[in-house]
């Protein structure tokens, strides 16, 4: 058997199966999954944006689709914001997802999947990236893309850092429950610091009245574990809902500084390329899928298959208008070192903008001394909206009704 | 004996300590997690586990 690809691709998540899908139908490529199937074990709060599926799949209609939210309601201590959001944000079923780019890079691209595939180990040789099964199997491609998820192993097998800080990682935990009181129209965001230290509590409604429910919190904090934290919420909050599943997950955000090597490129959560204020991953990670398949697609046309040649790959990450992830990183960081008094300030100011109240910005500079001019400190109230809302049509509202 | 004991029952799989290891020792196999020699007692990876699977042995 031939075990030479242009293009191996170590995991079958939603980064390495679009990355699959986006590659050119000529070329030979393979997706290594370590599980059994495509699309389990499921840990995500599965939220996205209608925006990210218009944008990547020119399909109109999702079979994966399990709910559309209208509303949004963002809590703050005693404070709540509530705004409409019509057609922009949707609760998929991430294992249908994943299934659905699956069959996708099978039937139209007709490339291999193989499950039950732990990759544990890659070399960069000068002609070629050799990678090595469990069961003791080598393959041999041009190309290799990591796709390797939070618990991410290989980059640091071909010499690219991505040690995580304990700063740098939300730890959460998420229950499925179903309660008459879940709104299936309403997503909530809860960032009261007792109830979350340096992270949110989350009700993401799917349908039905059930919902994923959750919490993450900043790993470096010092506090109750997220387990503890949800049930104390759900205690409080949702007495009689009924739990029926939970599980932990982990969601680390500070995006690799390096993301490429020589014949390889890392995309998707083990390129910690989730959205810093929310933790969502998975728009980011078919966007970083997108531009490495774009990379690759045209690497592969020549001969250079140099860390020079693969940086391209970050510099389109980074030039992409709608990846402000260093913006929404900075803007994480600054929650985390902001006094008591400088964080209420800041989300009173974003939950009254929520709301469509004017803030008054002076005032808003005076209170938050880290923050170096009143323009950026309006431009991170602003990245933090953007970052729930992921919509430039109303972000472009809010910032009329600021700046007026 | 071993520096970090895990407790089977309560890890999810959801590997926040494999991304935290500093010297990556840890690896998240599809149904268990091992630790290899190596560990230099961070103990990042108890503090990262959100439901505290990971503790010291001993």
């Amino acid at each position: 058997m031939d075990k030479n690809y242009d293009v191996i691709i170590v995991g079958g998540g939603p980064a390495g199966l679009y990355a699959a899908y986006k590659i050119e139908k000529n070329y030979k490529v393979i997706v290594f999954e370590k599980d059994d199937v495509i699309g389990e074990p499921i840990i995500c709060a599965e939220g996205i944006s209608n925006n990210t599926l218009k944008q990547f799949f020119k399909e109109t209609d999702f079979p994966f689709i399990r709910n559309r939210f209208t509303k949004l309601k963002v809590k703050y201590k005693e404070l709540e914001a509530n705004v409409d959001i019509p057609d922009m944000g949707l609760i998929i079923d991430r294992s249908k997802f994943e299934k659905f780019i699956a069959q996708k890079v099978i039937e139209e691209n007709n490339f291999e999947i193989k499950t039950n595939s732990f990759v544990v180990d890659a070399k960069i040789e000068k002609d070629y990236v050799k990678v090595l099964l469990e069961n003791g199997e080598e393959y041999f491609g041009k190309i290799l893309i990591i796709a390797d998820g939070v618990e991410s192993y290989l980059p640091y097998k071909v010499g690219i850092n991505s040690v995580c800080n304990l700063n740098d990682i939300y730890s959460c935990y998420q229950q499925i429950i179903y309660d008459p009181r879940i709104k299936d129209e309403e997503i909530i965001f809860d960032f009261t610091p007792s109830i979350a230290p340096g992270g949110y509590l989350w009700v993401f409604p799917r349908g039905k009245n059930e919902a994923n429910f959750g919490v993450g919190i900043t790993s470096s904090i010092d506090c109750d574990k997220p387990y503890k934290l949800l049930n104390d919420y759900r205690q409080k909050n949702y007495p009689d809902a009924k739990i029926l599943r939970e599980f932990p997950g982990c969601v680390s955000v500070n995006q690799l500084a390096k993301m490429y090597s020589d014949r390889v490129m890392v995309i998707g959560d083990s390129a910690r390329a989730a959205d810093p204020i929310t933790g969502g991953g998975i728009d980011n990670a078919l966007r970083t899928a997108n531009f490495a398949a774009i990379v690759a697609n045209s690497v592969l046309k020549g001969k250079d298959f140099s860390a020079k040649r693969m940086s391209q790959y970050q510099e389109l990450v980074e030039k992409d208008n709608s990846y402000s992830i260093k913006k929404q990183n900075q803007l994480r960081e600054m929650l985390l070192e902001m006094s008591d008094e400088e964080r209420d300030k800041f989300f009173t100011s974003a939950i009254n903008l929520f709301n469509g109240k004017k803030i008054l910005s002076s005032d808003f500079y005076y209170t938050i001394y880290s923050f170096k001019s009143s323009v950026k400190a309006i431009g991170m109230v602003i990245n933090f909206m953007g970052s729930l809302m992921k919509d430039k049509y109303i972000l472009k509202i809010i910032m009329r009704l600021l700046w007026k | 004996m071993e520096y970090i004991k895990v407790e089977k029952e309560k890890c999810g799989l959801c590997g926040g300590c494999v991304a935290v290891c500093p010297v990556k020792v840890i690896v998240m196999y599809k149904d268990r997690l091992q630790i290899n020699e190596g560990c230099v007692k961070c103990d990042k990876c108890i503090k990262v586990c959100p439901v505290g699977a990971l503790s010291k042995n001993g």
